[in-house]
């Protein structure tokens, strides 16, 4: 993938392809999945539950479960270097360091004994070399820049003392608090309210723009993804079925899963009596070979080659590419 | 704190993976430990044992070997408030002494079983794998044998004394540590905050110091406070059977059994010292579930 900046992307993707072993067989979880993201740059990964949008994010951190997970093949090239194989002590200088996780449920991904001054300065002195009191001053100013209100008293509650929302800001606290190059954010908003919801969106967005970092945000909420990133990529089955700018894709999708999820979105000044429109079927079952686009069945533009060969990835317009032989160019209601 | 926070406080502490808060603040453990009558009543009477225990050189109205044979097997007098026995020792003496043993040997062998157990069983519920096999196959060796007739068999083997007999003591006391540190281990490895640890670069020790063990920590602060009256029985059998401390060096197990001979006649050799061990037994018994309450765990995770 051409990188538009010029230089080298910071992240590359190519060809990932992960294989979990569960009790009733192996699923490719992954099957193929191509993408590269350069410095600063926020791009959004939507797909709905099984898609692999979360275990790709894991594998770029390293973290696939141990013992049940393998990557097949491909290459995760982060700064010129493949995370898929690293050595275990080069893999936690990079984590925390210069690429950092946001979970979905900020109450189960604070550890509930520990005050949250300790969890951000642990995560502060593995990476860089400050005394304690530094690192505590570190805190307070990350704190203070996410938004919480009198950092210093805050240090010794323990998690369970902040709201919801409040803890989402302190996940993010601790992403940020090594300057990583890198945040790949896994459904940060899902476990909140929709007002907290835009207020941790416009606070990545901030932060983004003033720290300069780049940002993968996963989401199933299309909403959630079309305000704060500049690419977007629509995973299905394992893979990148259309990715492109996000106004581009979402404004003009070309492939039938896209289209299918924007038309379900319910709008809130359609007429009363429409029926939801939902995406006939299921996503196929990823413990057997597909031959074929996965998305056939489902599809209402299916043609012959559709259940023959798996469409590869093309352009239909500049940087926006779409696996599909038919692309169809329906018009989505405006929602 | 605000009363918004106090809710948030009680219901969370209940909603965390059934953890508990470890808070040193009014609303958090503590605050609940103090609120509990038999609990404190507990504290002071291990207060009690562990000062008489201590001071016992500085408290004893006669040295506890003394023979008095003017006044053997006289009962509780002013002059000997728990009596004499055949040799005419003060019985309050041997007893009070027999609290610096008993709790010297149920605090050490506890401190044994508790740091083995905890090893062993972090190590068993972290790696899994053939270390898990190994360690509790081996643990279960050791529970599948009455824990008498094994101490003794040791006792035997080793040859009683003091130092042995803690030994024993805290070896028996492992399996049970191991096991619940294990299961504690193995509920909270995968929960999200240990990943998300990860995810800041923390390297696996540190995760299992800093963060695994903090959070089972509760379930076994009970136990342990269980298990030292369980040590405080066992060395008092031990002793009991002459398998522990030996004649004259006085133990509540062993005053039992000198006082045997002469239940009939002179009950109060036997009587104070079972009394002591009753009394010992039950305040360690009220503050341990006490603890349990205030934890807000049952049992722990797994």
């Amino acid at each position: 993938m051409v990188s538009l900046q010029g230089g080298e992307p910071l992240l590359t993707v190519r060809d990932l392809a992960v294989d979990m072993r569960q009790r009733h067989g192996v699923v490719h979880a992954v099957r193929g999945l191509s993408y590269s993201l350069d410095k600063g740059e926020a791009m959004g990964i939507a797909g709905e539950s099984g898609s692999g949008k979360t275990i790709s994010s894991l594998a770029l951190l390293g973290l696939l479960p141990a013992g049940i997970s393998r990557v097949v093949r491909g290459s995760i090239l982060f700064a010129g270097r493949d995370i898929v194989g690293m050595q275990d002590t080069e893999l936690r200088a990079l984590r925390g360091g210069r690429i950092s996780m946001v979970f979905q449920n900020p109450l189960s991904s604070l550890n509930p004994v520990m005050t949250i001054g300790r969890q951000l300065t642990e995560a502060i002195r593995l990476h860089l070399e400050l005394s304690a009191d530094e690192a505590c001053g570190r805190a307070i100013e990350m704190l203070e820049l996410v938004g919480i209100p009198d950092p210093e008293r805050r240090l010794s509650d323990y998690p369970h003392h902040f709201s919801g929302g409040m803890r989402q800001r302190v996940m993010i606290a601790m992403a940020l608090s090594c300057r990583p190059d890198l945040i790949v954010a896994d459904e940060p908003t899902t476990a909140l309210d929709v007002t907290i919801q835009a207020q941790v969106l416009d606070l990545l967005n901030r932060l983004r723009h003033e720290l300069g970092m780049a940002v993968i945000l996963i989401s199933h909420d299309l909403g959630v993804v079309a305000d704060t990133t500049d690419r977007i990529a629509i995973m299905y089955a394992g893979r990148i079925v259309e990715t492109g700018p996000t106004r581009q894709v979402l404004g003009a999708p070309r492939h039938p899963y896209t289209i299918g999820l924007l038309r379900s979105i319910p709008s809130l000044d359609g007429l009363r009596r429409r029926e939801l429109a939902a995406i006939e079927g299921a996503p196929p079952d990823l413990s057997v070979d597909i031959t074929g686009c996965p998305f056939r069945d489902r599809c209402a533009w299916a043609i012959q080659e559709c259940a023959e060969i798996d469409p590869p990835l093309e352009p239909v317009a500049p940087r926006h590419t779409v696996a599909c032989w038919v692309k169809p160019a329906e018009t989505v209601e405006a929602t | 704190m605000s009363d918004h926070s106090t809710n948030v406080n009680q219901t969370l502490s209940v909603a965390v993976a059934g953890n508990a808060v470890l808070e040193w603040t009014d609303d958090g453990w503590l605050g609940r430990l103090r609120r509990n009558r038999l609990a404190l009543v507990g504290t002071a009477g291990i207060a009690l044992f562990l000062s008489v225990g201590l001071f016992a050189p500085l408290i004893e109205p006669y040295p506890w070997s003394q023979f008095d044979l003017a006044h053997r097997l006289s009962g509780p007098t002013l002059r000997h408030v728990f009596g004499t026995d055949q040799f005419g020792r003060d019985i309050l003496s041997r007893t009070i002494y027999g609290a610096r043993v008993s709790m010297l040997v149920a605090l050490a062998a506890t401190a044994i079983g508790t740091v083995g157990g905890v090893l062993i069983g972090a190590a068993a519920g972290f790696f899994g794998g053939w270390i898990d096999e190994l360690s509790m196959r081996t643990m279960d060796i050791i529970l599948a044998f009455p824990q008498i007739v094994l101490a003794i068999a040791v006792a035997a083997l080793l040859g009683p004394s003091l130092i042995n007999v803690i030994w024993i003591v805290g070896l028996l006391m492992v399996p049970q540590f191991a096991r619940v540190t294990r299961g504690s281990v193995i509920g909270v490895m995968n929960l999200e905050y240990i990943t998300a640890t990860r995810t800041i670069g923390q390297s696996e020790v540190m995760i299992v110091v800093r963060h695994i063990l903090p959070n089972i920590a509760g379930p076994l602060i009970v136990l342990a406070s269980l298990a030292i009256p369980g040590a405080i029985i066992t060395e008092a059998a031990l002793s009991f059977l002459g398998a522990g401390v030996q004649l004259p060096e006085p133990s509540w197990g062993n005053l039992l059994s000198g006082g045997n001979a002469y239940l009939l006649q002179a009950p109060w050799l036997s009587i104070f010292p079972g009394l002591a061990i009753t009394l010992a037994v039950l305040s360690f018994n009220l503050l341990g579930d006490g603890l349990r309450d205030a934890l807000d765990v049952a049992g722990g995770p797994a």
